[in-house]
């Protein structure tokens, strides 16, 4: 197992889980526009994510989930509201600092694994270390593959490999720059339930090793992994439950 | 977040190496698109290199010929030809008016008869002073006149390399024998080596000659005489040929017309003529490159088109909008590359085939093209098609927005 990986948020001196919020959301609105008509997705959002805290995101299809997780990745901007992540507002950086925030902060699993297709697991999942300029990339790629069990498939490529396969690659590919938050959109919706059982397993893991995971999810049993469930309805919170287990130290 | 200078470099290489993988996984895609421009180098390759052997192949025959002298003549169509015509006493009076020049020598083309194996031949015999004149070819064996025998009127001659050869038998050691022209025996003293291959250029007639001291046109019967051959420096050629005309027009009188023909102005003129052929291939060059830039302009934006999920993928996991810049810059510049080499292999191809088959029947002599500025000018067109037509299909990839391309299907 990795030692960069395995590192606990504390251990890199980043102060007290409970006073720092690594996520901080306010009034957020987002405002998609189809010519003329507009279609509002998320209508004044605000909450605070510790870091180490493990969030499940639920609410019916539409209700803006997926829309949120793509502004807290820094993909997409609020139309209105201040979104800060770990202190910065995002907001005021330009195109090579919000690139270097994706790099570094956030590690983003995506709903359809959004894969190179042409390209070997190992290459995939070295992809960001490419971009952060990182000579050790086919070595960590290597052993974060190893890490979500595909040690031996690194060299296929996405068509040769099983969805669940596909997802941990996902996967690994978000957790390979050791990101501060994880997130992932429906990370387990394709899978059987076996196989999400041991992506859970693993997101339950990397958790207690200090990364802040972000899930949203439709399923009940994924959402119970998590410390925190925020509820979405037509883009408003209609509730936040935290100590569905323990919170962290 | 800062990257140190050699992180840059190591992604650099490592875009070109993404690049070929690309264009080659695609290769039959990339070389239709790559097509405008393979034919544009191409053309421009074999024209340029065609070019050149022909112009070395014509300035090594010229050589051949003195850069130092200067031929001047009466022209032939002029209201008083008689009057105009050059006599050979004019020699001494033109040397006198233009001190600054070596030698002035009257210059005669006479066919004389002689025996070969007891039948009679006729040979064409040329004037000429002490040592090298307006013919520099080479001596296979013996010497020029010495200025002795020129001023004592021996009867000494130079053959031709063709005219030893018809009158001697081959291999004989020939200075020292005896030529007969129109039955006065000559010594020869020296044998022109084999002359270059002229090819289609070549005329007839000036192969089997024999060269004589131009002091005995009186003693043949002559007093007007061809031209005048100026001995000066390659630098004051045309300048001295130009002043012995004005001496001869005061003996001639002004109305009298003469012209001057040397080296160097050919020389010119043959520049003249490659400086308007590489204008041409410019504007050749110019047409190919656009609508090749232009095709590839149209397959790279297709291709960002198609991509466009990819582009989101590299976006959403960190790249920056350089790195998408860079990632496309480097397909365009290997493919514009590629394309290049390929073309420049057509070229030099097609050239050698032009040049094979066309100019060493023209000029007899191939001389090769020079390789540098011809690689040159392959690297830097296809360099600069990929950079003014690669530049707007890779800043608009870079400029795509993530989530867009992610939705993208
Ligand atoms: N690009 C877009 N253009 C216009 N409207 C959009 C766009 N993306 C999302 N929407 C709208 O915004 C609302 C929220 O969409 P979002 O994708 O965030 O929902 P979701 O909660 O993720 O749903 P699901 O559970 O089905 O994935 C929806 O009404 C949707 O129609
Ligand atoms: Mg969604």
């Amino acid at each position: 197992m990795s030692e960069t990986l395995a590192q606990p948020l504390s251990a890199r001196g980043i102060p007290s889980v409970q006073e720092r919020a690594v996520i901080d959301i306010t009034d957020m609105t987002k405002v998609y526009e189809l010519g003329d008509i507009k279609v509002p997705a998320l209508r004044g959002v605000s909450f605070r994510i510790a870091a180490g805290d493990y969030v499940a995101i639920m609410g019916p299809s539409g209700s803006g989930k997926s829309t949120l997780m793509n502004i807290i990745g820094c993909l997409d901007q609020p139309t209105s509201g201040i979104y800060r992540l770990d202190g910065i507002d995002v907001a005021n950086l330009d195109d090579r600092e919000l690139a270097a925030i994706r790099l570094s902060k956030l590690g983003f699993v995506f709903q359809g694994f959004n894969l190179l297709a042409r390209t070997t697991a190992l290459r995939n999942v070295a992809l960001p270390l490419f971009y952060a300029g990182d000579r050790d990339r086919d070595k960590k790629a290597q052993r974060v593959l190893e890490k979500v069990g595909l040690g031996d498939r690194v060299q296929h490529r996405p068509n040769e490999l099983s969805g669940g396969q596909q997802q941990r690659v996902a996967i690994a590919r978000a957790l390979v720059n050791d990101p501060a938050v994880l997130l992932a959109d429906e990370p387990t919706g394709n899978l059987d339930s076996a196989t999400a059982e041991d992506i859970m397993a693993l997101f339950a893991d990397l958790n207690s090793e200090g990364h802040t995971i972000i899930i949203v999810t439709h399923d009940d049993d994924v959402a119970s992994h998590a410390r925190r469930i925020i509820r979405l309805r037509d883009g408003l919170v209609i509730s936040d439950e935290s100590g569905a287990r323990n919170r962290p130290l | 977040m800062t990257e140190s200078g050699n992180s840059v470099v190591h992604k650099t290489a490592e875009f070109l190496r993404q690049a070929i993988e690309t264009l080659w996984n695609n290769r039959f895609r990339s070389l239709l698109t790559m097509l405008g421009l393979i034919i544009g180098v191409g053309s421009v390759i074999a024209i340029l290199a065609v070019g050149d052997a022909t112009n070395r192949s014509v300035q090594n025959l010229l050589s051949q010929y003195s850069q130092a002298s200067s031929f001047v003549v009466a022209k032939q169509t002029q209201p008083d030809f008689q009057n105009a015509a050059i006599r050979y006493t004019d020699a001494r009076a033109v040397a006198k008016a233009v001190p600054q020049v070596k030698a002035v020598i009257p210059i005669m083309v006479i066919p004389m008869t002689t025996t070969v194996r007891h039948r009679t031949k006729t040979i064409t015999v040329i004037t000429a002073g002490a040592g090298v004149g307006f013919d520099a070819s080479a001596l296979e064996a013996g010497r020029r006149f010495t200025p002795l025998e020129v001023a004592a009127h021996r009867h000494v001659c130079i053959l031709s390399y063709d005219a030893r050869n018809t009158i001697f038998s081959p291999g004989a050691a020939v200075t020292g024998s005896s030529v007969r022209l129109n039955g006065s025996y000559y010594t020869v003293v020296g044998v022109q080596a084999k002359p270059l291959n002229a090819g289609l250029l070549q005329s007839d007639s000036g192969s089997e000659t024999v060269t004589v001291p131009y002091t005995l046109i009186p003693e043949f019967g002559y007093s007007y005489v061809a031209g005048l051959s100026i001995v000066s420096d390659p630098e004051h050629v045309t300048q001295d040929g130009n002043a012995a005309i004005d001496a001869l027009k005061k003996i001639h009188g002004q109305r009298s017309q003469y012209q001057e023909r040397d080296i160097k102005t050919l020389n010119e003129g043959i520049a003249k003529v490659f400086t308007v052929l590489t204008g041409v291939i410019g504007v050749i060059a110019g047409i190919s490159l656009l609508v090749g830039g232009v095709g590839i302009m149209n397959i790279m934006l297709v291709s960002v088109t198609e991509r466009t999920r990819e582009i989101g993928i590299r976006k959403a996991v960190g790249a920056a909008r350089t790195d998408i810049l860079l990632q496309f810059l480097s397909e365009a510049l290997v493919m514009c590359l590629a394309g290049g080499l390929i073309g420049l292999c057509g070229g030099v191809g097609l050239a050698e085939l032009v040049i094979h088959t066309l100019i060493i029947k023209l000029t007899g002599t191939v001389v090769a093209f020079s390789w540098a500025p011809i690689v040159t000018i392959a690297v830097v067109f296809s360099a600069g098609v990929a950079l003014v037509f690669g530049t707007y299909p890779a800043v608009r990839a870079s400029y795509l927005d993530p989530i867009e391309c992610l939705r993208f299907e």
